[in-house]
């Protein structure tokens, strides 16, 4: 699996790559905390709900690894299993800045 | 440098040298020779006067040597009449007279001989002579007066007279001999003086000679030895030269490594520094605390521009960047640049416009990201120093050849403008960190920096004419040629439903009034420019008619409105369609601007959304189009169908309307389930994409709530779209009463195969086709 998968983002119009990036830029610590704060609180079902979302804007722009992490994090949420989230939450808070990276450089 | 002026003092040292030696020899050539030619003159005069003094001797001796042998026959013949006058018996005085001629001869001979006297001579032998002479003269006086008988005697005398005068000449001989000897001498003499100034200008021509080898040995081997020296001293600085050289090329390129290096490892930690500020920042903290971070994260984002902007610019230094060769659509790639700013712009209130010679062709070579890179730099610029009024970009043809084109690009704003002082400067690298404007934290510094070698780097060049308070004005050239480009539908020139269509055009901004002219007559209207409201309606007046009107909402005196008024007073919006242009956030109010406009259009103006915008608008008008011709047309073009996006994710929403807006359809976005059935209840919509897991109503709710509530002909195809891949959530999707179902990364055929599944046959049969599944539930 990828760190980024180049072919989804080139399926994009490439005027509006620079928006999107920004955009993931700004969105994915939210999410993230938010995902980080549900599962302080164990309120699984908020988090599977932030990580259903963020693992939508991963999909979108190939973000492959954080994706299944996020889709990981939403299931466990939904089977309402607290086991390992917060080693999923801590790869996934490492792994965005270097999504982050491979997306400008691209 | 110090090498340079070493090498300089090395050669002025070498030729002052060789000029000295030169210089030397010519000398002593010129004292030699001048002295040695004096000598010869003197030898030459010498030579000359000796020879003329022996030839005057000779010539003195054989005349003297002539008068002695006619004295001494005169002497003779005297002495030999005497002899026979006294020794004759029969002798008497009439033989006197003969005696007296014979007398008188010698008298005039020796008296000749006397004047040629030679003056060295003994003087003595000169009386002796005279008085021979006298003697034997006077002999005669004597012997007229004598008896006969005495002559014989006397005879005798004269005889021993003339013996004594012959020994006296006889001597004179001997005084002759030694004047020829003289002459000899003086002869030898002068010989001996040639041969020995001979032997002396030889001797010192030899010794002129040697000098002259020696000198000539000394200046070879002065001249070998500095040669030796300054060469092995010349190879010393070439070589010390080079390793300067190597030693500079590799720090260079260190830099250039250790930049790019630099930049790239510094950007993955930043983008971490930056993450977690901003996770940072959704943690409960004190005011104080979250200003803080707020001021670390921008200065983070500030941080990471300098770093992309440093990479560029070493790269560009180090000669790494190539700039590619490919077709550019210029007019798409201004407009893109205009969709990227368009938001900022939209914070002050700026207009964007620009407008493309039409002579200018639509593809050009170039590079699009680095003309984008340029173009969104100045733009950006303008837009960062624009308080208000606008931002307008005019590209003109400043030459063309064949195939060969020189572009000129202007961006003009109404900003502050720039201070003369620092117009020199401008495109200097970090010229904008001295610049009390741009202290608040944005740009680098680098960016016009870079615009400028990227120019340089397109063959042109880039220059900047400012008034303050006024306004700038950047300008850049390109040279480029003409490209063979895969042109988008709209590009086409004459497109059969414009051709011959009459455009009202009210637009105040020219501009943008110049860039809907130049589109809507290359795609063969006829265009009619008016600057207000006041103008077209006097057109109208007049009795002129259209087919389409185009106007700005943002009239002078706000009259977008009155005019749509007074248009549909006459009017309907079949007969006479209108478009608002406006910017996304028009303030007029939206439902009167649908009663009086048909369409909007969205500013920035582009190709593309004009050409959407107009098809729709005679599309409505004439529905009996034709649709076997749109075949190479986007889907949205040849299968028109209104869209509505259910989807709260930006990023999501951003995807899937830029996929669709490639494919020419405009969506309109509910952030939720319950906002997708708000939009349902005002208007129906052929499509509706649906996200499965949305705050307030979540897709499957809200498709039970449309297929429930709504009426039969106005439920839409609702294609669900998910991440969730799995066959469960298929299954629940068509339970709920989806029609069909896209997985996340939605991509541009999926959506596209979804739509020409469910749309390309007529709409309304599909339609009535699925509701009884959603109905169930």
């Amino acid at each position: 699996m990828q760190l980024l998968a180049t072919d989804t983002l080139k399926q994009l119009p490439a005027a509006i790559l620079p928006r999107l990036i920004k955009l993931f830029m700004t969105t994915t610590p939210d999410l993230i905390t938010a995902i980080q704060q549900a599962a302080v609180k164990n309120d699984l079902v908020v988090m599977a709900e932030a990580a259903h979302k963020l693992k939508g804007s991963c999909l979108s722009l190939g973000a492959e690894q954080m994706a299944a992490i996020c889709k990981e994090l939403q299931e466990k949420g939904e089977a309402n299993d607290n086991t390992g989230i917060h080693e999923h939450i801590a790869t996934l808070s490492s792994l965005y800045p270097q999504t982050l990276e491979a997306m400008q450089t691209l | 440098m110090r090498i340079f002026s070493n090498v300089r003092l090395l050669q002025l040292i070498d030729s002052a040298l060789l000029l000295m030696l030169l210089s030397v020899i010519a000398m002593l050539l010129w004292f030699s020779l001048s002295n040695l030619s004096v000598r010869a003159q003197q030898n030459q005069q010498e030579a000359t006067e000796a020879m003329q003094k022996a030839y005057e001797t000779v010539r003195e001796q054989i005349k003297l040597e002539e008068l002695l042998d006619k004295q001494r026959k005169a002497f003779d013949a005297l002495d030999d009449e005497f002899f026979r006058f006294a020794r004759n018996p029969n002798s008497d005085r009439s033989n006197l007279p003969l005696l007296h001629n014979l007398s008188d001869n010698l008298k005039e001979k020796t008296n000749q001989l006397l004047a040629a006297w030679p003056e060295k001579t003994d003087p003595q032998l000169k009386e002796q002579l005279e008085e021979f002479t006298g003697l034997m003269t006077g002999m005669i006086d004597e012997l007229e007066s004598l008896s006969p008988g005495h002559w014989q005697q006397l005879a005798r005398d004269a005889h021993d007279t003339a013996r004594n005068a012959y020994d006296l000449v006889a001597s004179l001989a001997t005084v002759d001999d030694q004047v020829g000897f003289e002459v000899m001498n003086a002869i030898q003499q002068s010989i001996q003086n040639n041969t020995a100034n001979t032997f002396q200008l030889s001797s010192q021509l030899d010794i002129i000679k040697y000098q002259a080898l020696l000198s000539t040995i000394f200046i070879i081997a002065g001249l070998l030895a500095s040669r030796f020296y300054f060469s092995s001293h010349f190879k010393q600085l070439i070589q010390t030269a080079q390793n300067a050289q190597l030693l500079a090329e590799e720090a260079v390129k260190t830099k250039t490594r250790f930049l790019a290096t630099m930049s790239h490892e510094i950007r993955t930690p930043m983008n971490g520094v930056i993450g977690m500020t901003r996770l940072l920042m959704n943690t409960p903290m004190s005011k104080k605390q979250s200003e803080f971070v707020e001021s670390i994260h921008l200065s983070g984002e500030h941080l990471l521009t300098v770093i992309n902007d440093v990479l560029d610019f070493s790269k560009i230094e180090a000669g790494k960047l190539d700039l590619k060769h490919e077709p550019v659509e210029l007019r798409a790639c201004i407009e893109d640049v205009f969709n990227l700013l368009s938001s900022k712009a939209l914070e002050k209130d700026l207009e964007l416009a620009y407008a493309v010679a039409p002579s200018i062709p639509l593809f050009i070579e170039g590079d699009v990201a680095r003309l984008r890179q340029v173009l969104t730099n100045l733009i950006g610029n303008a837009i960062k120093f624009t308080e208000q009024g606008e931002i307008s970009v005019l590209v003109t043809q400043v030459a063309q050849q064949d195939q060969n084109y020189e572009l000129k690009f202007e961006i003009r704003d109404t900003g502050y403008g720039i201070p003369a002082d620092r117009l020199q400067s401008i495109f200097e690298s970090f010229s904008q960190a001295d610049n009390p404007l741009t202290q608040k934290g944005e740009g680098t510094g680098l960016g016009l920096s870079i615009s400028q070698r990227l120019v340089e780097m397109m063959k042109g060049r880039i220059w900047v004419e400012s008034q303050l308070g006024v306004g700038s004005h950047f300008y850049f050239t390109i040279k480029t040629c003409q490209a063979e480009g895969k042109l988008k539908p709209f590009l086409y020139p004459n497109i059969p439903e414009i051709i011959g269509k009459r455009i009202l055009i009210v637009e105040n901004n020219a501009a943008n009034q110049q860039a809907l002219q130049d589109f809507c007559s290359g795609w063969g209207a006829i265009t009619q420019v008016c600057a207000s409201s006041q103008e077209a309606i006097q057109l109208l007046e007049s009795g002129s008619t259209y087919d389409m009107g185009l106007v700005d909402s943002r009239l002078p005196k706000a009259t977008a409105l009155d005019f749509g008024r007074y248009v549909r007073s006459y009017y309907t919006l079949q007969e006479f369609p209108l478009i608002l242009i406006a910017p996304p956030d028009d303030p007029h109010p939206k439902q009167v601007v649908s009663e009086l406009y048909n369409l909007y259009l969205t500013k920035p103006i582009t190709r593309s959304r004009l050409f959407d915008s107009l098809m729709t608008v005679l599309g409505e008008r004439n529905l009996v189009a034709t649709q076997s011709e749109h075949q190479q047309l986007k889907l949205g073009e040849r299968l028109p169908l209104s869209i509505l996006l259910a989807e709260d994710n930006p990023i999501n929403q951003i995807v899937a309307s830029s996929i669709l807006d490639e494919m020419a359809y405009k969506a309109e976005i509910a952030e939720n389930g319950r906002q997708a059935l708000d939009a349902l209840r005002v208007k129906p919509f052929d499509v509706v994409f649906m996200d499965m897991q949305m705050p307030e109503l979540d897709g499957l709710t809200a498709t039970r709530l449309i297929r429930a509530e709504l009426a039969a002909e106005h439920q839409p195809i609702i294609i669900a779209m998910t991440a969730n891949a799995m066959e469960s959530d298929k299954q629940a999707c068509l339970a709920a009463g989806m029609n069909d179902y896209i997985s996340k990364p939605i991509l541009p055929e999926a959506i596209e195969a979804a739509l020409e599944r469910w749309c390309s046959t007529p709409l309304k049969k599909k339609n009535k086709e699925l509701p009884d599944a959603a109905l169930s539930h």
